[in-house]
C-alpha cells in the first residue's frame, strides 16, 4: 500500500510546491502579463486582492457567512480573512505532511502504516475544525476581557464628567475611552479601539458619537459598548439627565447584570460539577481494586 | 524502495519547514527575551498569591523551597518513584491550589474593610471638604486587615504617590480600582464627590464584592471536597506503603501504572471542575499610566 500512495503523495506535494514557487515568482507569466501584474500589485493592496478572490468564490462566501469568520478574526485580533485562509491551509498541509512522515518512518522501519491513507485527510479536517474552534474561543475570551475593560471606564467617565469620545469621525488617542483603554495592563480593548479595522464590518459613516460607539460595538459584538453608546445618546445628544449619573448608573447596571449571570451560571453548574467529583472518587477505587487484585494474585495480604 | 521512502521523508520535512517559514516570515525570537517573558507571569502570580496571603515575597519563596524539599524528602523515603514525582508536583504546582481558599478569604475580608474605609472617607469628606486630609486621617487609624495596605498613605510625601504605592503594593484589581477612583476624585468638587461616592460608587463596589464572593463560595466548596478526597487517597496510599505485599504492588510496574492513572483521573477531574467554574480574570489598571491619563483627561 505504502509503495503506491507515498510516491503519489510525494509527486502531488512536490508538484504543488513547485507550482506555488513558480506562480509566486512570476515564471508562468509572459513579460507583458508580468508587467501588468507588477503595476497592479503596486496599486492594489495584497489583502484587497485576496478579499476580492474570496468574495467571488461562493463556497468561501458560504463558509465565511456560516461561521462569521471575518468577525471572529476581527474580534480575536488575528487579522483579516486572508490570514484565516493562510492559517487553515497551513494547518491542513502540516497535518497531512506530519501524518505522511509518520507513515513513511514506520514504512522505513518495516512496521507497515500506522495511519491508513484514508484517515490522513480526516485528520487534516479535524485539525482545521480545532483551529476554527480555537478561533471562536479566542474571540469569546477577548470579547469578555474588552467588556470588563469598558465597564471599568464607566465609573471614571461618571466621576470625571467627560464623554468617552470627542468626535464621530473615529476614535483617536485623545479620546478618553481609548486613553483609558491604553492604561490597562491587558491591551485587548486598546487594540480593538486603536485600529480602524472595525470599519471592515460596517458600511455606515457614523454621524454622532453614539453611532460611532454603536458601530464599534456591533463590529466586535460588545454589548457593554452598545450600552455606553445609549448612555452617550441619552445624556449628551438628547440633553437628558445628568451625564455623570447616567455613566455611574450604567456601571452599576453592568455589575448587577454580571452578578445575576454569575449566580445563574454557578447555580446551573452545581449539579454538573458532581460529574468530575465522581472522577475524584474513581481515583480511590482504581488504587484499591488494583492493590486488592495484585495482593490476591500474589498470595493475599 | 527504501531510498525512495527516505527521499520522500526528506522532501516532506523540507515542505514542513517551508510552510512554517511562509506562515511566520518575521518570527525571529530572541531566546532570552522569550524566557523572561515566560518567567515574568509566573513570578507575578507568585507575588500576587504572597500578597493575598499577607506574606512577604522573600518569606513566600522560602516557604515554597521548604515545601519542595519536604516533598522531595517524603517522596524519596517512600521508595516509590511515582509517589515521589506526584509529591514533587504537589509541592510545586499544587501549592497555589492548596492555599487559594485561604488567600481569597483574606482578600475578601480586606475588600470589605476597604469599602467600609471608603465610606469613612465619604463621611470625613463631607465634614472637612479635603480628600487628602481625610485619606491621611483614615490611614492613621486603619482597620486591622488594612494596616499594611494603608501604610503608604501615612508615609508618602503626596497623597497621589501614596495612592499609587498602595495600589502597587496591594497587587489586587479591586484595590487598584478604588485607588484609581480616589485619584480621579481628587480633582472633583468635594460635595459632588461625597454624593457620588455614597449613591453610586460604594454600592457599585459592594456589588463587585458580592460578585467575587459568589464565585469564591462555589469554587471553595468544590476545592475543599477535592482536597478531602485527595487527603483520603494520600492516607490510603501511605497505609498501603507500610504493608509489605502492598508496598511490592506500589513499586511494581502494575502499581506504578495504577498510580499514574489515578493521578491523571484526579488531576483531570480537578481541571474539569476548574473549567466549569471558571471566572474571567479581572481587568487591571496600570496605575502609573492611568494617573497620567487622568491628568490629561481632567484638563481636557
Amino acid at each position: 500500500m505504502a509503495e503506491l500512495w507515498l510516491p503519489s503523495l510525494l509527486l502531488a506535494t512536490t508538484a504543488a510546491l513547485a507550482g506555488l514557487v513558480l506562480a509566486r515568482s512570476g515564471a508562468l507569466r509572459t513579460a507583458e502579463t508580468a508587467n501588468i501584474r507588477r503595476v497592479r500589485d503596486r496599486l492594489v493592496p495584497d489583502h484587497g486582492r485576496w478579499a476580492a478572490v474570496l468574495a467571488r468564490n461562493p463556497m468561501a462566501r458560504a463558509f465565511q457567512d456560516r461561521f462569521a469568520i471575518r468577525r471572529l478574526q476581527l474580534a480575536s485580533g488575528r487579522g483579516d480573512t486572508q490570514a484565516f485562509i493562510r492559517r487553515v491551509v497551513g494547518i491542513g498541509a502540516l497535518t497531512v505532511a506530519a501524518c505522511s512522515v509518520l507513515d513513511a518512518v514506520t514504512g522505513l522501519a518495516g512496521d507497515g502504516l500506522v495511519l491508513a491513507p484514508v484517515w490522513i485527510p480526516v485528520a487534516a479536517v479535524g485539525a482545521i475544525a480545532l483551529s476554527v474552534a480555537g478561533l471562536q474561543r479566542e474571540a469569546r475570551r477577548r470579547r469578555e476581557i474588552a467588556s470588563l475593560q469598558v465597564a471599568k471606564t464607566l465609573l471614571l467617565f461618571g466621576l470625571l464628567r467627560v464623554p468617552p469620545v470627542h468626535s464621530p469621525d473615529g476614535l483617536g488617542p485623545g479620546d478618553p475611552l481609548l486613553a483609558l483603554a491604553r492604561s490597562m495592563r491587558d491591551r485587548t480593548l486598546a487594540e480593538m479601539l486603536g485600529s480602524d479595522q472595525w470599519r471592515q464590518m460596517s458600511d455606515v459613516q457614523p454621524r454622532s458619537r453614539a453611532e460611532l460607539l454603536e458601530a464599534v460595538a456591533a463590529a466586535y459584538r460588545l454589548p457593554v459598548l452598545a450600552q455606553l453608546a445609549q448612555v452617550v445618546r441619552a445624556a449628551q445628544e438628547y440633553g437628558g439627565g445628568d451625564p455623570a449619573t447616567e455613566y455611574l448608573a450604567a456601571a452599576r447596571s453592568f455589575t448587577a447584570q454580571r452578578l445575576a449571570d454569575a449566580r445563574v451560571r454557578l447555580g446551573s453548574r452545581t449539579i454538573t460539577v458532581l460529574v468530575p467529583m465522581v472522577g475524584l472518587l474513581a481515583a480511590i477505587f482504581v488504587v484499591i481494586f488494583s492493590a486488592v487484585a495484585y495482593a490476591s494474585a500474589n498470595g493475599g495480604l | 524502495m527504501i531510498e525512495l521512502l527516505f527521499f520522500e521523508v526528506l522532501v516532506i520535512l523540507c515542505l514542513i519547514a517551508a510552510i512554517t517559514v511562509w506562515q511566520r516570515p518575521g518570527a525571529r525570537l530572541d531566546a532570552q527575551a522569550a524566557v523572561s517573558r515566560g518567567v515574568a507571569p509566573l513570578l507575578d502570580a507568585e507575588g500576587d498569591l504572597a500578597a493575598s496571603l499577607g506574606v512577604p515575597f522573600a518569606a513566600w519563596a522560602a516557604i515554597r523551597l521548604t515545601l519542595f524539599a519536604v516533598a522531595l524528602l517524603v517522596g524519596v523515603t517512600s521508595g516509590v518513584v511515582v509517589i515521589a514525582v506526584i509529591l514533587l508536583l504537589l509541592g510545586t504546582l499544587g501549592v497555589p491550589w492548596l492555599v487559594e481558599d485561604v488567600a481569597s478569604a483574606r482578600r475578601s475580608r480586606a475588600h470589605r474593610s476597604l469599602v467600609a474605609t471608603v465610606r469613612d472617607v465619604a463621611n470625613g469628606l463631607q465634614r472637612t471638604g479635603n480628600l487628602d486630609a481625610v485619606l491621611r486621617e483614615v490611614a492613621q487609624h486603619p482597620r486591622p486587615e488594612l494596616r499594611d495596605l494603608l501604610t503608604p498613605l501615612q508615609t508618602a510625601l503626596s497623597m497621589e504617590e501614596g495612592l499609587l504605592d498602595m495600589a502597587e503594593r496591594s497587587r489586587s484589581a479591586f484595590v487598584e480600582d478604588v485607588c484609581v477612583l480616589l485619584l480621579a476624585g481628587r480633582s472633583r468638587d468635594p460635595r459632588e464627590l461625597v454624593h457620588q461616592l455614597r449613591d453610586q460608587v460604594i454600592p457599585e463596589l459592594e456589588e463587585d464584592i458580592a460578585l467575587l464572593d459568589a464565585t469564591r463560595a462555589a469554587v471553595a466548596v468544590q476545592r475543599r471536597s477535592a482536597q478531602m478526597i485527595g487527603a483520603v487517597l494520600a492516607v490510603l496510599i501511605g497505609a498501603f506503603n507500610t504493608v509489605p505485599v502492598l508496598h511490592d504492588f506500589l513499586i511494581s510496574v502494575q502499581g506504578e501504572v495504577t498510580l499514574v492513572i489515578a493521578a491523571l483521573i484526579f488531576a483531570g477531574s480537578i481541571a474539569i471542575m476548574g473549567a466549569l467554574l471558571r471566572t474571567p480574570r479581572p481587568a487591571r489598571w496600570d496605575v502609573r499610566l492611568v494617573r497620567a491619563e487622568l491628568g490629561r483627561i481632567g484638563r481636557g
